[in-house]
């Protein structure tokens, strides 16, 4: 008999929403209430609910300029994203050659990179007294840096292609590795060149995938806030960048923070919308009945593919400029006549000293840093292996739009409302660390079940069922069984959270304060007081941590899926 | 002992079984038999309590156990896929059900019951280090080791081979008189159930269409069905003519044939039904034409037609020479339609 993989063991669908009860309160208690806090504020003018305060805040030419930024900026780093991904997933998808596995398991790390190191790399790599600039001067002899990107429109837009491009080329990648080269060489036998049959059967066969990606790579950048906030400054901020600089940074304007963030709430509700709308509109995805055919990228005959290397060139400075200049400096030290290899830096971050500019010692910005890890990754877990067992048992889009809501609000909203809500009972009772735990687990729980769903759908139903006939009850078959057998996959997503926390800024700019501060916080305020040194060191580490992680997040699962069909 | 009462299960708008009785007494092994899809696996998982019935009842050792969580029944499962824990050792899975009750030398029972199907020595590896044979061994002393009351086996051979199976069956077989174990064993394989079954239930979209020992089901069926279900059957549509205590004569295709009256009445309209090997042939009053014949190693069989109906035989030499076989039916049974 063919088993529903979602079937329970006996017969008590009613469970399912006992089962459900856990989480609702807990998301009740850290989401729903404090995002009412912040609608109120920004609703209720004197106990009365009225639309004034988003009406005034949209007709500040202010507030109109962060939203015209924030989609002008999204929409051209959707572009760049594509420009500079479409040729990497064809480069990717055509093209044999030794390292091809790694450079296509490469793609995921920027994706997983704090952006917050990014945005240092950024500095250091494209900056006036950059790496870059330095090299071209003395390569040419000038006496002006000829490249001045940073604090202008074009940093963003570069820094978001550099996170988002990878991403459009995984999405092309898989879309053409998808599609079935059949129908290409059809068209070919019907008297259609490459070039022709390329813009009439694979254009279109990709197109879906492409548009697909636009629309997440539009609003990924829409709601970022790291990159334009260390690369725009307050210039160049966007909606998200206001909201920050309205309720902690100078303009300190609580309400109007909540009238942008309810701006804000409602431009990530129609974005998220639309790409989910998208993604099932679009997903029409076909199997190709055998892999699409490759050529070895090196042969003697077809000199034309050197070409590629005006693409891969430039690509790798982009792409690796700005990691390599983080690595480097924090392991130099200027020294007379040039610079001098150096641990300073490395010492200096794990000094217990009080530092004022990032108001905490670096020791505890990194003990902070692994706490809030631990934590949020601790409880992400148990609320993404409850909800996944919900959604099991329970189908019902109303039940699992409740249950994931968080992954459609912005981290920026998502600290706002978190830090009206510590100023209230209940959750006041709590430290400031608290919040941030809070606010961490709350962003990354949905990929803990995004994770774990798919791999506890593909579990033999029969092995609970075998329990259950054995003689364990229902707990001690999830016990014994199921949660061994998903024992790599939340062992991976464990690691996967950890990294996202540990790299996570958007919620701690909102919630952090003196002693509570985490790294990714503490190099922004390097940055601040030009301590590239102390912030590169620091960067460094977080890059080796996360990219780690992500690592042994891919490893895991993919060496799960081999072997549980051995 | 298990006892299922007018059992009803649906699955939205497909009924998976109607109506269904079955008794399985002590000691006994009984075959649930029918094509894919009748519904039998759906009785079993209702009696192992991972499906609850829309009506009807379950009972234990005659206590009701309708609402009874799978792990409070007693029952030992073995499934088709085996269900074998990927993460556990054959000592770890054998174990596994032992966890739950107290006072077992669970060592001791477990190298028992290793011994008992033969994998001594097995314990440390883990199921996909076995073979499809040896899982399905280890699958059955699993649910063996708690001392179920009863056994229930959802097609547990269909997934090796052929003469693997033959092997495993037999052993099954001698096993399950050994431990006096009462068993329900679901399968489609009409062989594996004559074969190992003291009774045989076959079933058909939800119900039960007979139960019986097997040399009875296989000689007496009572509905066309069966008689076709089980080995080669010929079911010709005739009518009763007259009837004489339990004999009955049927009028067929102009011709009339002595048969066993069964439950049918004088003037009903019935299926003519007899197994190729009550044919006689070389004699008797009917003429049958030879179509044609398929060689089949230790036998032939012999397609034919007796006044446009179709008739199968079965013969130990190759006849497709003779155009024409004089027949007669020592044995026929009337089946009402």
């Amino acid at each position: 008999m063919a088993a529903d993989p979602g079937r329970a063991v006996g017969f008590r669908t009613g469970a399912g929403w006992a089962l459900a009860l856990l989480p609702l309160l807990f998301l009740g208690v850290t989401f729903f209430w404090p995002l009412g806090d912040v609608l109120r504020l920004g609703f209720q003018v004197e106990g009365r609910w009225s639309g004034e305060r988003i009406l005034a805040a949209l007709s500040d030419p202010y507030v109109q300029r962060l939203i015209l930024f924030t989609l002008e900026q999204a929409a051209l780093s959707a572009l760049l994203s594509l420009a500079l991904g479409f040729p990497l997933g064809w480069f990717l998808t055509r093209y044999r050659f030794p390292g091809r596995g790694l450079l296509r398991a490469f793609t995921i790390v920027p994706f997983v990179l704090p952006s917050i190191t990014v945005a240092l790399g950024f500095i250091l790599f494209f900056g006036r007294s950059g790496h870059l600039n330095r090299f071209l001067m003395s390569l040419f002899g000038l006496g002006e840096p000829p490249i001045r990107v940073l604090y202008t429109l074009w940093a963003v837009v570069l820094a978001h292609a550099f996170y988002n491009a990878p991403v459009v080329a995984r999405f092309v990648n898989a879309a053409w590795e998808g599609a079935d080269p059949d129908l290409v060489e059809a068209a070919r036998t019907l008297g259609a060149r490459p070039a022709h049959a390329f813009a009439t059967v694979t254009l279109p066969l990709l197109l879906p995938s492409l548009l697909s990606s636009l629309a997440l790579v539009f609003m990924l950048c829409t709601l970022s806030f790291s990159i334009p906030l260390a690369l725009g400054g307050a210039r160049y901020a966007t909606i998200e960048v206001g909201v920050y600089l309205y309720a902690r940074g100078v303009l300190m304007d609580l309400p109007r923070a909540a009238a942008l963030a309810t701006i804000t709430l409602g431009l990530s509700l129609v974005l998220t919308y639309l790409h989910l709308w998208g993604g099932g509109a679009f997903s029409t995805r076909q199997d190709g009945g055998r892999p699409a055919p490759t050529v070895p990228l090196f042969s003697r005959d077809r000199p034309v593919r050197a070409l590629w290397l005006l693409y891969l060139l430039p690509a790798a400075v982009v792409f690796l400029g700005p990691i390599g200049a983080v690595i480097a400096d924090s392991f130099l030290h200027p020294a007379p006549g040039g610079v001098s290899p150096t641990l300073y830096w490395y010492r200096m971050i794990a000094s217990p000293d009080w530092n004022p500019f990032i108001e905490s010692s670096p020791r505890g910005a990194v003990r902070m840093s692994l706490l809030v890890g631990f934590g949020a990754t601790g409880l992400a877990l148990v609320l993404g292996i409850s909800v996944s067992a919900v959604l099991r048992r329970v189908r019902s889009r109303i039940l699992e739009t409740l249950l994931m809501a968080p992954l459609a609000v912005s981290s920026v909203v998502l600290g706002l409302a978190l830090l009206l809500a510590f100023r209230r009972p209940p959750l006041s009772a709590l430290g400031g660390g608290w919040a941030i735990v809070l606010a961490h687990t709350l962003i990354v729980y949905p990929f803990v079940v995004r994770a774990i769903r798919p791999l506890w759908d593909s579990l033999d139903p029969t092995l609970t069922e075998a329990a259950r006939t054995l003689g364990a009850g229902p707990f001690a078959a999830f016990r014994t069984v199921t949660l061994p057998l998903l024992g790599t996959g939340v062992l991976a997503a464990g690691a996967f959270a950890f990294a996202l926390s540990l790299g996570e800024m958007t919620a701690v700019a909102m919630l952090s304060g003196p002693g509570v501060m985490t790294m990714p916080m503490a190099i922004y305020h390097f940055l601040g007081s030009r301590d590239f040194g102390a912030a590169s060191a620091m960067a460094t580490v977080l890059m080796v941590t996360t990219a780690l992680a992500a690592w042994a997040w891919d490893r895991a699962g993919s060496r799960w899926l081999g072997g549980s069909r051995a | 002992m298990l006892e299922v009462r007018r059992l009803t299960k649906r699955f939205g708008a497909v009924t998976a079984v109607a109506d269904f009785s079955l008794a399985v007494a002590d000691g006994e092994t009984v075959a649930l038999l029918g094509p894919s899809g009748c519904g039998k696996t759906t009785v079993l998982r209702i009696a192992a309590g991972l499906e609850r019935p829309d009506a009807g009842q379950v009972l234990l050792a005659g206590r009701d156990a309708t609402d009874w969580p799978p792990e409070r029944r007693g029952v030992g499962l073995v499934f088709q896929s085996y269900a074998l824990f990927p993460h556990l050792s054959v000592r770890s899975n054998v174990a596994y059900g032992l966890r739950f009750r107290r006072g077992v030398d669970r060592v001791a029972r477990v190298e028992e019951l290793l011994a008992l199907v033969g994998l001594s020595g097995y314990e440390r590896r883990k199921p996909h280090q076995l073979s499809a044979g040896q899982q399905q061994r280890v699958a059955l002393a699993r649910a063996l080791a708690p001392e179920p009351g009863i056994l229930l086996l959802d097609e547990p051979l269909s997934a090796l081979d052929a003469a693997l199976r033959k092997d495993l069956r037999a052993e099954l077989r001698a096993l399950l008189r050994k431990l006096g174990m009462t068993a329900l064993y679901v399968t489609h394989d009409q062989e594996e159930a004559l074969a190992l079954a003291d009774r045989v239930a076959v079933m058909r979209e939800g119900r039960l269409e007979q139960v019986a020992p097997p040399a009875e089901l296989y000689a007496r069926p009572r509905t066309p069905f069966v008689a076709a279900f089980l080995g080669r059957a010929n079911l010709w549509p005739g009518r009763v003519v007259s009837v004489d205590g339990d004999r009955a004569l049927v009028e067929v295709a102009g011709a009339r044939f002595p048969a066993a009256r069964g439950e049918a009445g004088e003037g009903d309209k019935v299926f003519l039904f007899f197994r190729p090997e009550w044919v006689h042939l070389g004699e008797g009053p009917f003429v049958a034409e030879v179509e044609g014949a398929e060689y089949l190693g230790d036998r032939w069989e012999l397609r034919a037609r007796f006044r446009d109906l179709p008739l199968v035989l079965v013969v130990s030499r190759d006849l497709r020479s003779n155009r024409e076989l004089p027949f007669a039916l020592s044995n026929a049974q009337a089946i009402p339609r």
